[in-house]
């Protein structure tokens, strides 16, 4: 085991135990690259919160986590994270695309399709369609 | 009773002059054969001393193995297989990690993104590597690097204080 492995190692034990699926851990230029999907965000938050125990500010350089929850169904409701603000529902998957509606914190808006890792397609209670930053999403 | 003897001996003979009559294969003729089925497997080898065939190698699976050794015994010939071969699954090298230009627009859109909706902060691409500075909350910096990791850019530099 490589020291970076060595470093790491709750991190990966964290994502085998979570379940995250085609876990891939990799050691390039100097840096480990943990990947893998969950299947909800609670999973994945398991990952980063095995990061936070060993680097308190998440400041790594030395280590890549790239931990998707991904396979949602269409149709799966998703709960807005917002930290105390609305969540901006937006007309294109980018922040410079209009905003064409919110959804409050809390509330609940129902997934479309994971347009990417990023941007969620969403619909919000009274019918409205865009595109949310999937951070501020719980699956 | 003499009879009896006598038919033993006959029997006997009878038994030796089938197995004489059997045509002996010579070991490099059976090597010929048994390398042929070999050649299937590259990590493996095989051996013929006496008609026994001497398996050596590794597979990746118990039943690739016994199914050689099956194709071995088969063989007119080979009295037998001595299995010295062992089972090692095949690690396949992964995949290099695909990095991504920390100064394509594309992704500069997505760091844009990112860091949107986090106050204090700051990013520029420096000796081509993506660089973050300035003051954030540590549950800011979770969020910023979720973001960032995913982009895979190679080196990023976490050079900002957190509070």
């Amino acid at each position: 085991m490589s020291t970076l492995q060595d470093k790491y190692s709750s991190v990966v034990s964290a994502a085998q135990s979570a379940g995250i699926s085609d876990l891939q851990v990799q050691e390039q230029d100097g840096i480990l690259y943990v990947s893998g999907s969950a299947t909800n965000t609670a999973a994945k938050d398991a990952v980063w919160n095995a990061l936070g125990a060993i680097d308190s500010t998440y400041s790594a350089s030395d280590i890549n986590i790239d931990v998707q929850v991904s396979g949602l169904a269409a149709g799966t409701s998703l709960t807005v994270a917002t930290d105390d603000s609305n969540l901006n529902i937006r007309q294109e998957p980018s922040t410079d695309a209009a905003v064409i509606g919110k959804a409050s914190k809390g509330s609940s808006i129902t997934l479309v399709e994971q347009t990417s890792d990023d941007w969620w397609k969403v619909k919000t209670s009274d019918g409205q369609e865009g595109y949310a930053y999937s951070r501020y999403l719980r699956a | 009773m003499k009879k009896t003897i006598a038919m033993a001996a006959l029997a006997v003979a009878i038994s030796f002059g089938a197995v004489s009559c059997k045509k002996k294969v010579s070991d490099a003729d059976l090597q010929t054969q048994a390398t042929t089925v070999v050649t299937s497997n590259p990590g493996a080898s095989v051996e013929i001393k006496d008609g026994v065939a001497h398996l050596s190698g590794t597979f990746e699976t118990q039943e690739e193995k016994d199914a050689m050794i099956k194709q071995l015994k088969a063989i007119n010939g080979i009295k037998d297989v001595h299995d010295m071969a062992t089972v090692a699954p095949a690690t396949a090298a992964p995949a290099p990690v695909a990095i991504e230009s920390a100064v394509d627009p594309a992704v500069q859109q997505k760091v844009k993104d990112a860091v949107k909706d986090i106050p204090g902060v700051k990013v520029e691409v420096i000796n081509g590597e993506l660089t973050l500075t300035g003051n954030i909350s540590s549950s800011d910096a979770r969020k910023v690097k979720e973001s960032v990791d995913a982009l895979k850019v190679g080196k990023v530099n976490y050079n900002y204080t957190v509070k």
